[in-house]
């Protein structure tokens, strides 16, 4: 006890609000809540985070989130091998697998170019994605990154490097997401989607 | 358009107050100290989300209390409802924006919306200030009919700071690292010719219209110009990319970037091609300044066909009778006008029809008459 309800408390919501997006109020809330849940789902929970972390691991060619050395996607025969899919992290993988319309393979960075940061291209994982070009069967790369200032230079830097292996290299298209009214959307939004109009 | 209500919540030395303007002219008369600039400061908030004075939001709220908030009524606008409100929070001073109930985060978002011009005392170092503050006075007015232009202002300096952060690393480093390089400056170039270009354009139509202003005013003969010194003089993205590549080794050395839209400069000349700086008395730099500031109200109007709002800090004092008159004269062409002044005598001198007289005492209390 340090002056509060108890120790364990305290040490939980510390815990908790070290986590992203959960500040002290939600962080003391989820431990209330877990303190009044039945025993066997509180070791569920528990023992559910111990296994993420000791079973999951990095795809040893992707760099996405893996069970085993390789992950299900690098191994799945059914995907179009041609194709790759470069993302920021592996977090991404997931945004794109859970829309079903990408039957290609994935790269993940682990990151974005940002020199303010200290971030270059030898803290990314940019060698690994020239070895897939290079080692043949990749026919175009798809720069899926978002589009911010460091997103756009990873791109173009990436587009400079694979040019150097012969392979296609596209990005996706940026612009008025769909089912939005032109009239609510902001002028970079709207010049974007001019510049990258397609023909019909 | 005008504000119909102005509401302070621990904003400033006001604990809460409630002001209804007239939709002409707006008279805050009070001893120093009063509190009157910071009801215009309020709603030069409101409209550009920065206070003028620069000073940051913690310094704005109530001496003892968590938070300000502030939120007008706007009349002939199309958005009716402007609020800002900044509260501290566990991690820090939160600031929300909401336009009509909506919050808005995007600049692009609220820029423009609320259309105001502040003339201030201190305009005058616009004048005889570093070139920094000329480049951001004309930013801010391009802004005000532009929207996308803060946006790529914006990218613009974050690209800048990445390139410059490169530079110092091979220097420290020493160790070529063109790949990176080449990348930041594509994207200096792309972002460079947008924000040359459109200060090109603009100054084009401003010129002008600054040395018409300043003529009215001032009368007689000799009048200043403005110019624009660009960095780099052309948009051309080609040519602003070899000027970077060719400068790389300087930029290296420094460790910095000399070159590009962040060095421009507008210089103002007087009628012999010199600096109007070095050889203007105070008065005429205070009705150069003044000029600026009508000036981008002319071409704010012009573009938006809408009647801005013209926030007056109390500039009458540096101005002989004659040119005050001609400045009123020159002003009063139906917009709202809200003064700020310490001396009621100068209401008189004025002829408006239809104001409104307020009296601010110590300890932010508001009398109208």
């Amino acid at each position: 006890m340090n002056g509060k309800y108890s120790s364990y408390l305290d040490n939980l919501i510390k815990k908790l609000s070290s986590l992203p997006g959960i500040g002290p109020k939600s962080a003391s809330r989820l431990a209330f809540h877990i303190l009044k849940m039945h025993p066997d789902e509180v070791t569920g929970l528990s023992r559910a985070i111990t296994d993420l972390k000791e079973n999951i691991r990095t795809c040893g060619v992707c760099g996405g989130i893996s069970e085993g050395e390789v992950c299900g996607i690098c191994v799945d025969p059914s995907r179009d091998r041609s194709m790759v899919c470069v993302v920021e992290d592996a977090r991404d993988i997931l945004i794109i697998e859970s829309t079903g319309g990408f039957k290609g393979l994935y790269h993940s960075l682990n990151g974005l170019l940002s020199p303010l940061d200290g971030i270059g291209p030898e803290d990314l994982s940019i060698t690994g994605l020239v070895e897939r070009c290079r080692s043949g069967g990749v026919s175009e790369i798809i720069l899926a990154l978002n589009p911010t200032m460091e997103g756009d230079a990873t791109s173009l830097y990436l587009a400079r490097v694979i040019a150097g292996t012969g392979v296609r290299v596209t990005r996706i298209a940026h612009g008025l997401p769909v089912g939005a009214d032109l009239e609510f959307a902001d002028g970079a939004t709207i010049a974007k989607s001019i510049e990258g109009r397609v023909s019909m | 358009m005008h504000v119909k209500e102005l509401s302070l919540k621990n904003f400033r030395n006001y604990g809460s107050q409630e002001i209804e303007f007239t939709n002409a002219v707006n008279f805050f008369i009070g001893e120093n100290g009063t509190g009157k600039t910071n009801i215009i400061e309020a709603i030069s908030i409101l409209s550009n989300i920065r206070s003028f004075r620069n000073t940051p939001d913690s310094e704005i709220i109530k001496w003892g209390e968590s938070g300000y908030y502030c939120s007008l009524q706007a009349g002939e606008c199309e958005n009716k409802k402007f609020e800002v409100g900044c509260l501290y929070q566990n991690d820090g001073l939160k600031k929300k924006i909401k336009i009509d109930g909506r919050e808005v985060s995007n600049s692009s978002e609220y820029y423009g919306k609320l259309l105001t011009v502040f003339f201030s005392p201190s305009d005058i170092s616009i004048i005889y200030g570093p070139p920094e503050a000329r480049r951001r006075f004309i930013d801010s007015a391009i802004s005000k009919i532009d929207s996308g232009y803060i946006a790529t202002l914006l990218d613009f300096k974050k690209v800048l700071a990445n390139r410059n952060s490169i530079l110092r690393n091979i220097r420290e480093k020493k160790k070529s690292d063109d790949g990176q390089l080449d990348v930041w400056d594509g994207l200096f170039t792309e972002k460079a010719s947008v924000i040359i270009g459109k200060r090109k354009a603009f100054i084009e139509r401003y010129a002008s219209v600054f040395t018409e202003s300043y003529k009215k005013i001032m009368t007689g003969t000799g009048h200043p110009y403005i110019k624009y010194e660009p960095s780099i003089e052309s948009a051309d993205r080609d040519y602003i990319f070899n000027r970077l590549f060719r400068a790389r080794r300087s930029d290296i050395y420094r460790g910095t970037t000399g070159q590009g839209p962040q060095r421009d400069e507008y210089l103002i000349m007087n009628e012999n091609g010199r600096i109007f700086n070095h050889f203007a008395s105070q008065g005429q730099k205070r009705i150069a300044s003044i000029s600026l500031k009508i000036s981008e109200n002319e071409i704010i109007e012009e573009d938006t066909g809408q009647k801005s709002i013209l926030l007056i800090d109390d500039i009458f004092s540096e101005l002989d009778e004659k040119r005050r008159g001609n400045m009123i004269e020159f002003l009063n062409k139906g917009n709202q006008i809200i003064f700020t002044m310490v001396n009621s005598n100068f209401t008189g001198l004025i002829n408006f029809n239809n104001h409104r007289n307020f009296f601010v005492e110590p300890g932010g209390i508001i009398k109208r008459q």
